[in-house]
């Protein structure tokens, strides 16, 4: 038999321009081809539920015998994470509800304050070189392409395919995924130098020899009171602890003599810094990569450690503020003053989820 | 049309097996690809337009099922379908083994082709030192699978004994 015929190079010629064609329609959004994977789904749908029933004894079975040492490490590593965030988790749910209070107060919407849906995990791609999962949730559940998916973490990825009653999730560790972000950085502490110091003949000076550099800041005030007062009397306003620690501490002071001392010392104005850049993923085993829009402005500013969060606006697919990770590395390109900024996401293992959150969010696109 | 009301059924099955049982059961993190061995042992079985009309076939249904680029899957699966069926230009009644080493040379070959063909679609960041372990397991599994898939392949391409003379000739 020849290696090459007429008949053969016809054959390989007329599939490979119905793939392009099929490619080319795809990719500029066909309402056919949605409409055939919908219909495509529903065919599948038994035979999936079928062979889901089947396997699952042996999924079990084979789950048991190569990952029970894994399970079990990975169970007594959890129990000790657990154990030390026992105390964390008090003071930041105290810190959510200030948050949320300080949204309500300015009529401002959180990450919390849209409706989400709930979801199981009812699969992982089977292919080696997409990063999804497929849910039981579509449509008729009010999940539309685009909407942001998280779970206990974090922002896990978005939805890309929708059908009745399934949908598809394209994880945040995918190549092809990418998300506006925002990076949070506390400013170095400067070296505090009081704002209004006192003068020495008394009473207030309000000549600030160093208007810019504090951090902290302590104003005297000194009066003369009344003859009769006889006893010392001090007050003061302790900041306790929590969230009150950065409140303004003021201590009065009433002298014998008749004169009151009242210092106020200001708590350090903490400034954020805001950086603004576009998150992608480079695969299940490497960190998200974050490049800034503007390629010097990271520089010396973002911190590791720094908190990651979805940047939210008009054009963005998730609201502002959903946790995406913490940043782990920064490292310089060659022949660039950009810098790539490694960032480890907050949603855990993306090979082992279970339950997910869609949250069912509509940008605003009007801009209004 | 007789291949295709085969190919069909037997697609729904494999693919509902490759969605649940065999993406659960993963080897070294690796995702085995029981769809890409059944369209190569349908090349190895039945001869490269065939195997390449039916890897299209089991293609098409993966990237409507998956969600991936509709058309991507389908030309690999037709590409890896195309070259294992080079066995009948060796031999035109080749034996078991014979046919099981081009199933999995098919399957290598389409699995390698999947970075390459997401790359020309615009979707970079794939070839990476995961390919390194991605291509031999499949491989492996494919070669494993193969004294079942190709009599299963021949048989939905319609393909008897007789007709691999006519190959042959």
């Amino acid at each position: 038999m020849a290696i090459y015929s007429m008949g053969r190079r016809r054959v390989m010629i007329l599939l490979v321009l119905t793939s392009v064609l099929f490619v080319t329609l795809d990719q500029r959004g066909s309402a056919i081809i949605d409409r055939s994977r919908s219909v495509f789904a529903l065919i599948l749908e038994p035979f999936d539920a079928a062979a889901r029933v089947v396997s699952r004894p042996v999924i079990n079975a084979w789950k048991g015998v190569t990952e029970y040492d894994d399970l079990v490490r990975e169970n007594e590593r959890l129990q000790e994470e657990i154990d030390s965030q026992r105390g964390a988790e008090i003071v930041a749910r105290a810190a959510i509800l200030e948050y949320t209070q300080i949204l309500t107060l300015n009529r401002l919407l959180g990450s919390s304050s849209y409706p989400t849906a709930t979801a199981q995990v009812q699969g992982d791609s089977p292919s080696n070189f997409q990063y999804t999962v497929e849910i039981d949730k579509g449509s008729e559940d009010g999940i539309a392409v685009g909407m942001p998916v998280v779970n206990g973490g974090g922002l896990v990825g978005k939805i890309t395919r929708v059908t009745p009653n399934s949908s598809i999730v394209l994880l945040i560790v995918d190549p092809d995924f990418s998300i506006g972000a925002k990076v949070l950085t506390e400013a170095d502490e400067v070296v505090p130098a009081p704002l209004f110091p006192a003068s020495p003949t008394g009473g207030i000076s309000l000549t600030p020899e160093t208007p810019d550099t504090g951090s902290t800041s302590t104003s005297t005030t000194s009066t003369t009171a009344p003859a009769t007062a006889e006893a010392a009397t001090s007050s003061t306003i302790d900041s306790g602890q929590g969230p009150l620690e950065d409140l303004p501490t003021t201590t009065t002071t009433v002298a014998p003599a008749g004169e009151t001392t009242t210092t106020t010392t200001l708590a350090p104005p903490v400034e954020i810094i805001r950086e603004t850049g576009t998150l992608s993923g480079q695969g299940a085993s490497l960190p998200l990569v974050l490049r800034f829009i503007d390629d010097s402005s990271s520089q010396g500013r973002v911190k590791v450690g720094s908190t990651v969060q979805t940047a939210g606006g008009t054009k963005s697919i998730a609201p502002a503020g959903i946790p995406i990770g913490e940043i782990v590395a920064i490292r310089s390109q060659s022949g660039s003053r950009a810098q790539l900024v490694e960032v480890r996401s907050s949603a855990g293992d993306l090979s082992k989820l279970n339950f997910l959150r869609v949250i069912l969010y509509v940008p605003n696109t009007s801009g209004g | 049309m007789g291949p295709l009301v085969r190919l069909f059924p037997v697609g729904l099955c494999v693919l509902a097996m490759q969605r649940t049982f065999v993406t659960e059961t993963r080897v070294a993190g690796v995702v085995l690809q029981i769809v890409l061995a059944l369209a190569a042992a349908t090349g190895a079985g039945a001869g490269p337009e065939r195997g390449a009309i039916g890897g299209f076939t089991l293609g098409l249904m993966y990237d409507l099922a998956t969600g991936s680029p509709l058309g991507l899957t389908a030309l690999v699966y037709a590409l890896a379908g195309f070259v294992a069926g080079y066995t009948l230009t060796l031999t035109p009644t080749p034996p078991w083994w014979l046919s099981s080493i081009f199933t999995a040379i098919g399957a290598a070959v389409g699995e390698t082709a999947v970075p390459v063909a997401r790359t020309l679609i615009g979707q970079d960041g794939w070839f990476t030192s995961r390919l390194f372990t991605i291509v031999p397991v499949v491989t492996a599994f494919a070669l494993v699978l193969s004294p079942l898939l190709v009599p299963l392949g021949r048989w939905c391409m319609c393909v008897k004994k007789p007709k691999w003379k006519a190959i042959r000739e």
